[in-house]
């Protein structure tokens, strides 16, 4: 069952803080998980709670430098909507 | 004295009693929820204590799993966190005033983020990324909801492309 994502005003500050590029990509993984978030998330962890949900964004990688996303979210109690409570990243290379 | 007379002051005698039985029950009911009330403020203060604890175990040269150490004390924190904002009920029906149990959650959601930001466990997102989730988790506990991501797409791009 397709749910429909909700980003929080800090989702939003961190999607603008992306370089253009990623930003799309950000998006559209988000609406992936959408799509089918018990299978794509899992328990979050340290410095999260484990009773709250966490994605792993498919990586970007551009030249030396991989871009990993993580998506931070809540499921609604209306069962129909994920909110997104903010969208972290970070580079390896 | 009229039989009518006589029973409009047994009625109204009736009534007194009933009204001071359930001020009594009012006022014993109230005493109990403020007693509880206090008692769980009490237990968010001894929680609060919870990182000092857990940062002399690091000092003591123990070897501990930090990980594991961080995530516990954080969900011990962040448990009662959430649980006071539960019991605000409560505390409004044992009269304890909403600024002192406000102001004991607040306390909590100071030290959540200072912890999470500043423990010793793998973290990549670093110390501002940490206390911007964590303040943006309570704005949602709080009743703040986001906007639907096609409409966020739409306001990026037209920002992208010189519009609003």
């Amino acid at each position: 069952m397709a749910y429909e994502p909700l980003l929080s005003p800090q989702a939003q500050h961190d999607l603008t803080r992306l370089p253009d590029s990623l930003r799309e990509h950000v998006l559209a993984e988000i609406e992936r998980l959408a799509a089918d978030p018990v299978h794509l998330s899992r328990p979050a962890v340290f410095p999260w709670l484990p009773n709250r949900q966490l994605f792993r964004a498919e990586p970007v990688q551009e030249g030396d430098d991989r871009h990993e996303f993580h998506v931070f979210f809540h499921y609604g109690q209306d069962e129909q909507t994920l909110h997104v409570i903010a969208i972290g990243h970070y580079k390896l290379g | 004295m009229s039989g009518i007379l006589l029973v409009d002051m047994l009625d109204a005698e009736a009534a007194a009693k009933a009204r001071t039985v359930e001020a009594w029950r009012r006022e014993r009911y109230e005493a109990v929820l403020a007693g509880a009330g206090e008692h769980l403020l009490d237990f968010a203060e001894r929680v609060l204590r919870a990182p000092d604890s857990a940062w002399e175990v690091t000092r003591s040269g123990q070897q501990i799993d930090l990980s594991e150490i961080g995530q516990r004390v954080l969900a011990l924190l962040a448990n009662v966190e959430r649980m006071l904002g539960g019991w605000g009920p409560l505390f409004d029906a044992g009269g304890i005033p909403a600024e002192r149990w406000h102001g004991v959650r607040n306390r909590l959601r100071d030290t959540i983020v200072r912890f999470a930001s500043s423990w010793p466990a793998p973290n990549p997102y670093g110390p501002e990324f940490t206390a911007a989730l964590w303040r943006a988790d309570f704005n949602f506990e709080d009743g703040e909801r986001g906007r639907p991501l096609g409409e966020v797409r739409e306001q990026l791009k037209a920002r992208d492309s010189g519009g609003s």
